[in-house]
């Protein structure tokens, strides 16, 4: 058997296509980062490895003297990253989602830690951060205040893949000072991309299978399409996204009727199972409707975990590998996948 | 009469070709014969030609989709007739006493509970009683000896509404599960995506049964909004008859909301596009205001349907941004022709 993890530095290298990492990381081995370390949009001088150093964001430029002490993130996003890369000491706090085991990839790591109920500016100063780490979604008037209390407040793009994160974890390790730590994580996220990706058949292929995504609320579906976390996690583990050959774009409420139009393959529940997943799924499967489409007269509609398909954050190459052996199980015989592990 | 004929059978001519088109049209295409063929093969004449996913989209989720939407518009533009003659007042709606807002409640307890996770209807039989409850508490905060005024009405409905509202908010604020948060947000927002048999066959007593009792009571209601003396000088029982209306308007309302949520703007548009037409009697205005109502909505809903499918829009949006202007060109003509007069 595979152990994904611990062979993750010699496959995330030999990559084409992802040989950033495995040169930085190599560069690392070799000499140090200092040289290495990406310019990635946000560090000032990226040869600049003391201190202090600086940052720029859209909320301006951060100057911090020495290595913060006490980090707060508002978003789960951050926090599942910041976790990966800074022993736990190092948080001030965490946001109001990280605890909740349902959506949060990192609940278990955060016990004792001080938890956000909810974004309170006052709440946020008692914590008494060195820096606050926020996402678009972070309201602007919170982050004024913030910075007016003379808090210094980053604030990075959180992407809808994991991928797409790793500027911000490049980002977020040369703020924090951790940046070998930093492009370890990124030569891990890499490889295990990497990795799915030699098994899998190619974007493009016809006989890659159609996945659609959906999860239900109040009676309503919504289906994960074009540019949405779950469609991207579709493709890279080698399935081709329904709602977005469909023509849709984001999350869009769809009907059983559209499910049929859709005609998907697999159809993955992004629901937790105790929270309606395995009842959407029960009804899915036993919709007359419905019962024409591959999916359900294969059987194949799977209540997956919501945390790897819905945060913004490497642990969505978690959802990748899931997917991945879903569609291709007889590809993945003897490879075992891991959860990231917290920082050591 | 020959209004309520004319326009009736106006009506009810665009419902039948709506209803077949609400039949026909979806994002899984099926024919239009086909449509057909199933339609007459539900009714009853002849086994069909179409194929067995093809039958079991018309028949299981467009067709109670339909006949809800019909049931849901009737109700709202029936209770919005009967509110806005009431109070005497045009901006009326059927929430105008707190009866969505306390429905909205009851669905938003149903889900932070859990209770529809547990029960499938216990969403909208707690939206009922929310509904029922809000009822009750505006008519104890109005009436003083068992009687009320409707100006004490309003106000004790708008002070109900504004409470039950900011604890609406207080619950999906306080709501730590974000995917309880996330099914409140999005049951709020209405709709008549997940209608099935089961709905309509619990909604149609309760719609009808309201209904009935406010087309029976629109001569009453006639003379109510003349004043309450005449109208009790000319024999009406104005204290029963401005309470058995409003239970009738708010038991629609109620239903309504329980099975689709709130949906704004039918209530309030389509009776007062309809009283620019028809004239204010309300014995041609209530069943024509169930008839518009019922085809507004269903044709809303057929339109979110089809707008961006095989997604779909939140039909609040379409009653929304066809209702306004249609009802500005209407009141545009009516101010011309007044004009002209």
């Amino acid at each position: 058997m595979i152990d994904i993890r611990t062979s993750l530095s010699v496959v995330g290298r030999s990559l084409a296509g992802v040989l950033l990492a495995g040169v930085l990381f190599a560069g690392a081995a070799a000499g140090g980062y200092a040289d290495a370390y990406p310019a990635v949009p946000g560090i000032v001088d990226a040869s600049n490895h003391g201190w202090p150093r600086e940052v720029d964001s859209s909320e301006g430029r951060v100057r911090l003297e020495e290595p913060p002490q006490r980090i707060l993130a508002l978003s789960l996003g951050h926090d599942e990253m910041l976790l990966a890369l800074v022993e736990r000491d190092r948080l001030a706090g965490v946001g109001p989602f990280a605890a909740d085991p349902t959506y949060s990839n990192v609940a278990g790591q955060v016990a004792g830690l001080d938890t956000l109920s909810s974004r309170d500016p006052e709440r946020i100063l008692a914590m008494r951060p060195d820096v606050v780490v926020v996402s678009r979604y972070t309201k602007a008037d919170l982050v004024e205040l913030l910075k007016e209390a003379g808090v210094p407040v980053v604030r990075t793009a959180l992407e809808n893949s994991a991928a797409g994160n790793i500027p911000n974890i490049l980002l977020l390790g040369y703020l924090l000072g951790v940046e070998q730590r930093a492009l370890e994580l990124v030569a891990e996220i890499e490889g295990r991309i990497g990795v799915v990706a030699e098994r899998v058949p190619a974007p493009g292929d016809p006989s890659a299978p159609a996945v659609l995504a959906i999860a239900r609320y109040s009676d309503t579906i919504y289906a994960a399409g074009g540019g949405s976390t779950e469609g991207g996690i579709i493709e890279t583990a080698g399935g081709v996204n329904a709602a977005a050959r469909g023509g849709i774009d984001g999350h869009q409420t769809v009907s059983i009727e559209s499910l049929a139009a859709l005609d998907p393959d697999v159809i993955l529940i992004t629901q937790p199972a105790e929270s309606g997943g395995t009842t959407l799924r029960d009804e899915l499967l036993t919709a007359p409707a419905l019962a024409e489409i591959p999916a359900v007269a294969d059987g194949r509609v799977v209540v997956v975990a919501p945390r790897y398909y819905t945060t913004l954050s490497h642990w969505n190459v978690r959802g990748i590998e899931e997917t991945a052996r879903l569609l291709y199980p007889d590809r993945f015989d003897g490879v075992a996948f891991a959860d990231f592990a917290p920082y050591r | 009469m020959l209004r309520l004929v004319r326009g009736g059978a106006l009506l009810l001519g665009v419902g039948a070709v709506l209803v077949v088109a609400a039949a026909a049209l979806g994002s899984y295409a099926i024919p239009l014969p086909h449509t057909a063929s199933i339609l007459l093969d539900l009714a009853g004449f002849g086994p069909g030609v179409a194929a067995d996913t093809e039958r079991a989209i018309v028949a299981t989720i467009r067709l109670p989709r339909i006949v809800l939407a019909l049931l849901v518009g009737a109700a709202l533009g029936t209770a919005g007739a009967v509110m806005q003659g009431l109070f005497r007042n045009p901006m009326a709606d059927p929430g105008i006493i707190g009866v969505s807002t306390g429905g909205a409640l009851g669905a938003v307890i149903a889900i932070a509970i859990g209770a529809q996770a547990a029960f499938p209807l216990a969403l909208p039989a707690l939206a009922f009683a929310g509904s029922a409850g809000a009822l009750a508490l505006v008519f104890a905060v109005a009436s003083v000896g068992g009687r009320f005024s409707m100006a004490a009405l309003l106000l004790a409905g708008v002070a109900v509404s504004l409470f039950l509202a900011a604890i609406i908010s207080a619950i999906v604020l306080l709501t730590r599960d974000l995917g309880a948060q996330r099914e409140m947000i999005f049951w709020l927002a209405g709709g008549l995506d997940a209608s099935r048999w089961t709905h309509t066959r619990l909604a149609a007593p309760f719609i009808l049964a309201g209904l009935a009792a406010a087309v029976l009571l629109a001569r009453d209601l006639n003379l109510l909004t003349l004043s309450e003396e005449e109208a009790r000088a000319l024999g009406v029982r104005v204290g029963v008859t401005r309470t058995v209306l409003l239970l009738a308007a708010s038991l629609v309302t109620g239903t309504a909301v329980a099975f689709s949520g709130t949906i704004a703007f039918v209530g309030l548009i389509v009776p007062h596009a309809l009283r620019l037409l028809s004239g204010a009697d309300h014995r041609v205005l209530v069943p024509l205001s169930a008839l518009g109502g019922a085809l507004f909505l269903l044709a809303a809903d057929t339109l979110a349907r089809l707008a961006i499918a095989p997604a779909e829009i939140r039909v609040g949006i379409i009653t929304s941004l066809v209702g306004a202007p249609f009802f500005i060109i209407l009141l545009a003509r009516h101010k011309a022709r007044a004009g002209a007069l």
